[in-house]
């Protein structure tokens, strides 16, 4: 089954079309990158996968379920068990700690695990870096917790957006190999991006133009 | 870390995060609260309080034969007796009254034995000019009836009792002034009086003043007219009911002004965290990104504001002692006795206000759309 | 430039302006209640002693010393003084004339009924006076006594034989109200007696409830003292005594002329009596010590309670507005910021904020002040049953308060942000 599965999916506003008659389907273990230039309504479509807004028309699977038909309550769960999303701005909460920040995923989900937390840490390689606030972390390696935060959940897909558009070139490479990383070990990744280097090492690259989806390789 | 850690971790750090603005709308809270909490411990010991200075006014229960005739008296000890009926500590004062029509300087006027040590406790009004008297010899004289007879302090004046033509010379050490009646008479150590009136171990009237309302006073002279049938004692109801009228302003007054300063403590504490929410809408919008339902947003919500409630309510207890104790020694001149009543009354109302003052915030909170926030610049 | 951007923080920014006026306007409305409180309590307070009795006693300067025990009068008439009943509207003409707010005055007879001794007292019960000014006054008992319980009617002045006995007699004789009533009296003619219509019982809670009281003009006819009256009581507002009060109590003329002239212009009880003693002739005034020194005490201490009361909600109120002043500034640092980058100086910025919390505070606290005299108004009704006087001063006071806080408030967080660079400021440091 896929895990995510788009058709026709419209999103108007008013007689203008943020999205038209979009389809888009993700198999486990894909890593698609979505392209286009801004006002190409990737906000639009990421926030409709990440279950933070509905369509017009048309429906969303996400991992089987159909969303479009579930209240705002029942959309914030299917994002909860199934979503891990990370944003261009890496928002952390900024008074809580580098593993708190991935406790309040965790918290919101089921149950508090510190173990599980500081193992996830470990996994993007900041283990040491658990008692740090936001503000005593480079960009790198604030986007690198906004992943741990993301994965702490068994997520069926990581939604990123633009993860590499505040970080400068070394922390690039850093964060690229890490979602490299993740796409070998099975993860199923759609990531917007308009760096046509990082949409490159996508398996699948997409693009969106007015809202209208037309494929590349 | 469980999840109620968990939660307790995230409420104090974000109360911590924004320490100046916290800590101001937290002063504002401290202060309302404390004022309050001041008050109230002040509303409980007004009427206490009052009530005592208000026995300034001077004596409220008068003693006096059950038979009314003119010239009948009492026996001392009698008196004595009915003063065992009231409680030592609501006696503030009294003194026994003998009254006799003498002669002196060629005018005619009354001296009136009594107790020295009593009259000061009972009637605090008197204005003395001089001194009180220490021996039996010497008296006391009202400013009116000195003028009259052109005496000064220090001076001496010989009396001559109508009644019995007894004579006795004594040195006035003092006079009073009270614009009434009594700036017209003498006053001599009632043993004295009693000597020169021939009425050894007798009294006219008693004069007490007693802590009390109107409603106890009453209760307390029919107490002491039937233990003591030659007796009856008579409230002086004027002072005790306007006294009751007074206090109940007053604390009708210290209620209202309450209220006034906690409708205003509310809106301020209420218009930060209004702000407050406002400042983070990016951190509200992350949460619900990450699955926090309303309802738990609104949990955090209540569970800071319950803190900076408990907070406030600590801190306000602490000032509103201070406030209470200030407005206790310069008013009342008594220290205000802590009530661990009033403590937890003000605590469980500062977490009450710092919820009230959420719940806007709150509304608004659950209103912020995730995607738009997150998007935003 | 500067007022396009002002007017359009107001009219597009209004709702966030409106939270900031609404909070000053609270705290304006608390300060302006309680000052108003706090200036009229005083007054109010010392209307409300007025049920404590008259506080000042008027009475000729006597030849004898009068034989006076427990009220009764045992001096021969033709050794006692009189005053002028006709000469007691000057009252009304001294400097604290509006202070006097009721007096009577009593003439008083002893009397026998049934088997019981008593009293009657002569007085005036409601009686018009003219005073000098061509002013009609209406004063006497019914105003002075007016914490008495009357069972039945006040009696009129003009009716010669109505009578209202005390409380305390009449249940000794069995007289209700509507009952006629003969007492017997002790005339310089001779015994006589007086048939008298009770028009009411009053309770007076003192001495008075064994006493007959009855128009001052049958006392004068029985007594044959056409037009005097021995002793007048005044029922006055006065202010507090203090140091300078009780020196010249003693002696008025060890006042320096500027002191004199402070004091004579206070109410102080002791101003008042002198200046009684000025306007009627051969008269002894005096403060009735046991009623005007507890007034003066109870006074005080009220008007202490609510300073503080005033100082601590000023200051709790000042706390709150200067919190949110903060708070909003704080919240808009991103434009502080950008005006910054955009090359503005930083004073200009200052200027940009500086107008507009002044303009808030204005707003607020007009509103505020408004507000506050409604919420005094209500507590006024609610604790003394009337509405407080406006103090006008009240109002610059509260307007500055309400600016002047509101001005802290922003211009120390203003301060801050116009000093960090604007990069910082902008991407939220």
């Amino acid at each position: 089954m896929n895990i995510l599965e788009l058709k026709n999916v419209t999103k108007s506003y008013g007689n203008v079309h943020a999205l038209k008659d979009f389809n888009l389907s993700v198999a486990p273990g894909e890593w698609v990158s979505i392209m286009g230039p801004s006002g190409s309504g990737k906000s639009t479509m990421l926030n409709i996968i990440g279950c933070m807004d509905k369509p017009t028309s048309g429906s969303v699977l996400i991992d089987g379920i159909e969303v479009t038909t579930r209240s705002n309550k029942e959309l914030t769960e299917v994002r909860r068990e199934k979503i891990g999303l990370v944003f261009q701005q890496f928002h952390l909460i900024p008074h809580l700690t580098a593993l708190e920040n991935i406790m309040v995923a965790q918290y919101y989900h089921s149950l508090t695990d510190e173990q599980e937390a500081l193992k996830a840490l470990e996994r993007v390689g900041l283990a040491q870096r658990a008692k740090h606030l936001p503000s005593q972390l480079s960009g790198g390696e604030q986007q690198r917790v906004c992943i741990a935060r993301a994965l702490i959940n068994y997520p069926a897909l990581i939604l990123a957006d633009e993860p590499t558009g505040n970080l400068d070139e070394d922390n690039e490479k850093l964060v690229i190999e890490l979602f490299q990383e993740l796409h070998r070990e099975g993860h199923t990744i759609v990531m917007v991006t308009h760096d046509n280097e990082v949409g490159e090492l996508a398996q699948r690259r997409v693009r969106l133009e007015h809202g209208r989806l037309t494929h590349i390789a | 870390m469980t999840k109620q850690a968990m939660y307790l971790r995230m409420v104090t750090a974000a109360l911590k995060n924004r320490k100046s603005r916290v800590a101001i709308a937290l002063l504002a809270l401290v202060l309302g609260i404390g004022v309050i909490s001041g008050l109230l411990s002040v509303y409980n010991d007004i009427t206490l309080k009052m009530s005592k200075e208000l026995r300034s006014y001077g004596a409220n229960l008068v003693l006096v034969p059950a038979q009314q005739q003119e010239g009948s008296t009492l026996k001392l000890a009698k008196l004595n007796r009915v003063l065992e009926q009231v409680p030592q500590e609501k006696t503030i004062g009294y003194s026994p009254y003998l009254y006799g029509i003498v002669t002196g300087n060629k005018q005619r006027f009354v001296a009136v034995g009594v107790d020295f040590s009593g009259i000061q406790k009972v009637s605090p009004y008197w204005r003395l000019d001089g001194a009180w008297p220490s021996a039996d010899n010497q008296i006391v004289m009202g400013s009116a009836l000195a003028e009259q007879l052109e005496l000064n302090v220090g001076q001496k004046l010989s009396i001559t009792a109508e009644e019995t033509g007894k004579t006795e010379s004594l040195q006035v050490v003092g006079t009073v002034s009270t614009g009434s009646t009594e700036d017209y008479q003498v006053f001599l150590e009632l043993k004295k009086a009693q000597g020169l009136l021939d009425k050894e171990g007798q009294i006219h009237t008693a004069y007490l003043s007693i802590m009390g309302n109107s409603a106890e006073l009453i209760t307390l002279a029919e107490k002491i007219s039937q233990a003591e049938p030659d007796i009856k004692a008579n409230p002086i109801q004027q002072i005790a009911r306007s006294e009751g009228v007074i206090l109940e302003k007053i604390r009708t007054l210290v209620y209202l002004v309450v209220i006034v300063i906690l409708a205003s403590t509310l809106l301020c504490v209420s218009t930060t965290m209004m702000a407050m929410v406002m400042e983070r809408r990016k951190e509200i919008g992350l949460r619900k990104a990450l699955g926090a339902t309303n309802r738990a947003i609104a949990g955090e919500f209540l569970g800071e504001s319950a803190l900076f409630g408990i907070t406030g309510g600590v801190l306000g207890s602490l000032v509103g002692w201070g406030i209470a104790q200030i407005i206790g020694l310069s008013v009342f001149k008594a220290y205000i006795t802590f009530r661990p009543s009033v403590l937890m009354a003000v605590i469980i109302l500062s977490v009450l206000v710092a919820w009230v003052a959420v719940i806007m915030p709150v509304r608004t909170a659950a209103n912020i759309d995730p995607a738009l926030v997150l998007k935003g610049e | 430039m500067f007022w396009r951007m002002l007017k359009k923080s107001f009219s597009k920014g209004l709702k966030g302006k409106l939270l900031a006026v609404v909070t000053i306007a609270f705290g304006a409305s608390l300060a302006s209640s309680m000052l108003n409180i706090s200036l009229d309590i005083g007054d109010k307070v010392n209307r409300e002693l007025k049920t404590y009795g008259a506080n000042i006693l008027v009475e000729p300067r006597v030849e004898t010393v009068p034989v006076n025990i427990g009220g009764v009068e045992y001096n021969p008439l033709q050794g006692q003084s009189f005053l002028e009943e006709a000469s007691l509207s000057s009252l009304k003409t001294i400097f604290w004339a509006n202070n006097i707010l009721s007096f009577t005055p009593y003439l008083e007879q002893p009397a026998t009924t049934g088997n019981q001794d008593t009293v009657l007292v002569g007085t005036w019960f409601n009686k018009e006076i003219t005073t000098p000014a061509g002013e009609k006054v209406v004063t006497g008992a019914a105003s002075l006594k007016a914490w008495w319980k009357v069972n039945g009617q006040w009696a009129e002045d003009s009716t010669e034989n109505q009578a209202m006995v005390g409380s305390e007699l009449a249940e000794k004789i069995g007289i209700n109200p509507g009952d006629n009533l003969i007492v017997l009296v002790n005339t310089p003619s001779g015994s006589k007696e007086q048939a008298l219509k009770v028009t009411g019982v009053f309770d007076s809670g003192s001495g008075d409830d064994r006493k007959v009281f009855v128009p001052l003009a049958l006392i004068q006819k029985l007594q044959g003292t056409s037009g005097k009256v021995s002793k007048v009581e005044v029922s006055a507002l006065t202010t507090p005594e203090n140091e300078l009060a009780r020196r010249a109590a003693k002696d008025p003329k060890s006042l320096s002329s500027e002191e004199y002239e402070r004091w004579y212009c206070t109410a102080y009880v002791g101003a008042i009596t002198y200046q009684i003693e000025e306007i009627l002739p051969g008269v002894r005034a005096n403060a009735i010590r046991q009623v005007a020194e507890s007034e003066g005490l109870i006074l005080g201490k009220i008007q202490l309670l609510m300073l503080l009361l005033t100082a601590a909600a000023l200051l709790s109120a000042a706390l709150g507005i200067s919190s949110l002043m903060t708070t909003k500034v704080l919240e808009r640092s991103k434009e502080i910021g950008l005006l910054k980058a955009l090359g503005a100086e930083g004073w200009q910025v200052i200027a940009l904020f500086v107008a507009e919390s002044v303009i808030s505070g204005i707003i607020g606290g007009v509103l505020g002040y408004l507000m506050g005299l409604g919420f005094a108004q209500i507590i006024g009704q609610a604790v003394f049953g009337s509405g407080l006087s406006i103090k006008i001063m009240v109002l610059p006071i509260v307007l500055t308060l309400s600016v002047g806080v509101a001005l802290l408030g922003s211009l120390s967080a203003i301060r801050m942000l116009v000093n960090l660079r604007p990069a910082e400021v902008l991407h939220g440091r």
